[in-house]
């Protein structure tokens, strides 16, 4: 059974059509570049797929079943905004986190938190924007879910934190889980994936194992995306 | 799940109000012992600011009351928080719901208050036989204890079903995909708008069924205590309808999906 399997899913704004006829499968145990420029449906697929966003067509199904409470037990999902009250403290959170998800690793939180020397008692309100966005990576990656969704998780972040959060996801995935991951910054995830899929107005336009991919086209797949997308 | 949302809904809304809360009975009390110590002109003046100010946190305690649980709402539920609300391993009905009973208890924390404060600025025996004598002189007759917790519950009502009213606009409102926050303000005054007619004609229909309530209607003489009865209990079940329409009518449209920004 499919982790994650949209049929023919749909999502219009008025007469805008954001996305349209969207049938992808995700299995276990693989890493997933869902790529696009910007605007081209990859932020409305993930909030579609998070029950963000009502579909004006078609289904979205976790291990076959509709998105629900299971869907979201083994879901862990990571926004491309800062979406934490500012008001909270990081254990306040961190608690938060606790009380709702019960496959929420604390510790681990703890010791990533630690690794950043983040202080539990400072408000988010008063962290850096980089730092509210390294918290909920933390967040999202201490959670033992089947499916990770990280929405450009690479997005405005300078070389080094872009190394960071990489290292972050790939050492703190669950066994097993699988990880999609939403950017346009393809040479510094390229390396990681296992399958990609290329999206563009709306459509997916290219799904395929990564080293197939390389191979067929010989060429790397930040070049194949360079070709596909050409202006 | 729902004791989970509902603390911490209760806690985001209390925040705020617990500070007016406080500043509220903090002046009555001020303001009651500065007229019980002293009988002179300034411990008088001084007293009727304090209980002045008492009186401008209460106004804002209820205003607060409609506000917060409003604003809470909508930043949870469509704003940039709503990204970790909706992927909660939570239904949406029971978000809906955590609300609700948030404002509700608000509402009735409000109100416990507003009596506080009003009994701690002026409760005295004199002045309840007043009250008792006024109750008596203007509906004609030994008016109960009754009456009065028939207008406390209609209060209540008319506080809840305003704060369903509200949700339910802003969840209509941000089913659109533009302008969301307008619409959801023009549809909240429409269905206020709509429902007062149509307690209007309810209350025709009960005047055509009682003469009684109709003479309420067109004549400006004080009603009988009876017909008071009649329409604080006819007020209650309008109230109660239009709460649990509005309810229904929001939690629906919730549990249809959402839209967030």
């Amino acid at each position: 059974m499919e982790l994650l399997e949209t049929r023919n899913l749909g999502k219009m704004y008025d007469k805008f059509v954001a996305l349209k006829d969207v049938n992808i499968k995700i299995q276990p145990n693989k890493i997933v570049g869902l790529l696009g420029k910007n605007g081209s449906g990859k932020t409305t697929l993930i909030k579609l797929v998070n029950d963000l966003l009502t579909p004006s067509s078609g289904e979205v199904l976790v291990k076959g079943e509709k998105i629900g409470i299971n869907s979201k037990k083994i879901i862990s999902y990571l926004p491309e905004r800062a979406y934490l009250d500012k008001s909270w403290k990081v254990k306040d959170v961190l608690k938060f986190f606790w009380e709702f998800y019960e496959d929420f690793d604390q510790d681990k939180a703890l010791k990533l938190l630690n690794d950043l020397q983040l202080d539990e008692d400072i408000q988010i309100g008063k962290m850096s924007k980089g730092m509210q966005e390294k918290l909920q990576l933390i967040l999202v990656m201490s959670r033992r879910a089947d499916l990770y969704i990280l929405d450009e998780p690479l997005g405005g972040v300078d070389p080094a934190t872009r190394d960071y959060i990489l290292d972050t996801i790939l050492s703190n995935f669950k066994e097993g889980s699988s990880v999609i991951i939403s950017t346009h910054l393809i040479a510094d995830i390229e390396r990681v994936l296992d399958e990609v899929i290329f999206i563009d107005k709306g459509e997916i336009i290219l799904c395929e194992d990564a080293d197939k991919l390389r191979k067929k086209e010989n060429a790397s797949i930040d070049e194949v995306f360079r070709r596909k997308f050409k202006c | 799940m729902l004791k989970k949302l509902l603390k911490y809904d209760l806690k985001w809304v209390l925040k705020v109000l617990s500070i007016f809360y406080a500043l509220a009975i903090i002046f009555a009390m001020g303001g009651r012992l500065m007229l019980e110590v002293d009988n002179s002109l300034l411990f008088k003046v001084l007293g009727g600011i304090t209980l002045g100010l008492s009186a401008g946190m209460l106004i804002g305690c209820i205003i607060n009351t409609f506000l917060r649980s409003w604003t809470r709402f909508v930043k949870n539920v469509y704003k940039d928080e709503s990204y970790l609300t909706h992927t909660l391993p939570v239904l949406k009905k029971t978000i809906y719901n955590a609300k609700l009973i948030s404002a509700i208890i608000v509402t009735l924390l409000t109100g416990i208050v507003i009596i506080l404060c009003l009994f701690i600025a002026y409760y005295s025996e004199n002045n309840m036989m007043q009250l008792k004598n006024w109750l008596e002189i203007s509906l004609g007759s030994a008016a109960s204890i009754k009456i009065i917790i028939l207008t406390g519950i209609n209060l209540f009502l008319e506080v809840i079903y305003i704060i369903v009213l509200g949700y339910a606009a802003i969840i209509i409102g941000h089913k659109s995909n533009g302008r969301k926050f307008l619409k959801s303000v023009v549809y909240g005054f429409g269905m206020y708008s709509l429902t007062q007619v149509c307690s209007l004609i309810f209350l025709f229909i009960a005047g055509w069924l009682n003469s009684d309530i109709m003479k309420l209607i067109y004549s400006a003489n004080m009603p009988q205590l009876n017909v008071v009865y009649y329409v604080l209990y006819f007020s209650l079940a309008i109230y109660l309808l239009f709460i649990i329409f509005y309810y229904f009518l929001g939690k629906k449209t919730l549990e249809k999906g959402v839209n967030v920004e």
